[in-house]
């Protein structure tokens, strides 16, 4: 019984102290509401961060440089103009990356377009 | 290398249409479509149009006419018509008929018995054979969404009674972007029926009096794949790369108006979307 609730305090330790290593981060808001499909739309987010590697690190939207920091990325608010989906990433000098996120691009007005039912340039 | 997979969003791509507005847009570059006819002329890619107009239900993309009785989130359901892709094969530039005068390997003459003439060669040259007319499919195709992929299934009938044949396909489409490069990948198979490929392959007395070229075309699968790789320059312009592959069955390639087993092709170039 000792054993057991050993071993269960042990996993949880070791549990904590394995997410406490992993760089994580937040970034609020991530979605973004444009009014119809195409339009431009204006995102300012805040990043937090938690457990950054002590480096400089760069911030990448959808492999564009977007900012770096001399050490620990440091949080704070960055504005950006995406009409689509992109990919948000911080990225050490090695250009590996630390943690990547998902802005997502949300439309009010989807009913004036259609999926295409054949794929472009597919005359030939 | 930095590799992400992002969904492709209904947006600004040109997967997504407005309703009731052309969609229009011309790539200019190189590539060649492989003609696998005897004598048959590779049909050169020099320029692309991309016409597309969508209503809420019926449509025009391409050359294909539809009304699509079912748009859901994740299935669709339309009904087609559009002229068969097999006769342009039959018809295109060919140099001979340009250049040349006729120099194939049957005579001109059909009065000629084949029973008493020994052809020298089995192959047909497309220049010497009976006229192959264009054909217009009816169909019904069935599409499955996914995040970033599609399944198709597809039947089409020929309603214009040229051979009255059948075909079927299955298909399935995957679409991602890579930075600024959007890729699709196509890969399938279509089943054409014996009346289909008889119809265009076959050769009988109306192409020729030599009968050890006589052949019945059967029903066969033909599996193809291609890559599209798309990579936006401005708000116009992109770069435009496809590549293809269709592997024909031995029901075709036995025919002797067939001399290779494929068709390939190829486009590298600029599009300009209006």
């Amino acid at each position: 019984m000792e054993l057991r609730v050993i071993a269960i305090v042990a996993g949880i330790f070791f549990c904590s102290d394995v997410s406490a290593q992993t760089p994580a981060w937040s970034i609020q808001p991530n979605i973004c509401v444009a009014q119809r499909v195409g339009d431009e739309c204006q995102l300012t987010f805040r990043i937090e961060t938690q457990n950054m590697p002590a480096e400089p690190l760069c911030l990448f939207l959808d492999g564009q440089l977007i900012n770096c920091s001399k050490n620990s990325y440091v949080s704070k608010e960055t504005s950006i103009s995406i009409n689509k989906n992109v990919l948000i990433e911080l990225k050490n000098k090695a250009q590996k990356t630390i943690v990547s996120k998902k802005l997502l691009v949300k439309y009010l007005d989807l009913h004036d377009h259609r999926r295409r039912v054949r794929p472009p340039w597919s005359l030939f | 290398m930095f590799v992400s997979s992002t969904i492709v969003a209904c947006s600004a791509d040109d997967t997504c249409i407005q309703k009731s507005s052309w969609h229009l847009g011309i790539a200019f570059g190189v590539g060649v479509k492989t003609n696998p006819l005897v004598d048959g002329d590779n049909i050169p890619l020099v320029i692309l149009p991309d016409i597309a107009w969508y209503a809420d239900k019926a449509y025009f993309d391409n050359g294909e006419l539809g009304y699509q009785w079912l748009n859901q989130a994740h299935i669709a359901f339309e009904s087609f018509i559009q002229f068969d892709q097999e006769r342009a094969f039959f018809s295109f530039l060919h140099p001979a008929n340009i250049l040349l005068p006729t120099s194939g390997v049957a005579p001109e003459s059909p009065i000629i018995s084949g029973e008493d003439i020994k052809s020298p060669q089995y192959n047909l040259s497309i220049d010497d054979i009976a006229n192959r007319k264009w054909a217009i499919n009816g169909g019904i195709r069935g599409h499955y969404f996914l995040s970033n992929g599609e399944w198709q299934l597809t039947f089409q009938q020929d309603i214009s009674n040229v051979h009255k044949g059948q075909q079927v396909g299955i298909e399935y489409n995957h679409r991602w972007q890579w930075f600024d490069f959007r890729f699709g990948l196509r890969t399938g198979a279509n089943w054409k029926s014996a009346r289909l490929i008889d119809y265009y392959y076959g050769v009988s007395r109306r192409d020729t009096p030599f009968t050890e070229l006589y052949f019945n075309g059967q029903s066969g699968w033909q599996p193809y794949m291609s890559i599209n790789a798309q990579k936006p320059i401005n708000e116009n312009w992109s770069w435009l790369a496809n590549i293809g592959y269709r592997r024909l069955p031995s029901s075709l390639t036995s025919s002797p108006l067939i001399e290779q087993n494929s068709i390939q092709k190829i486009f590298l170039g600029i599009a300009y979307r209006f």
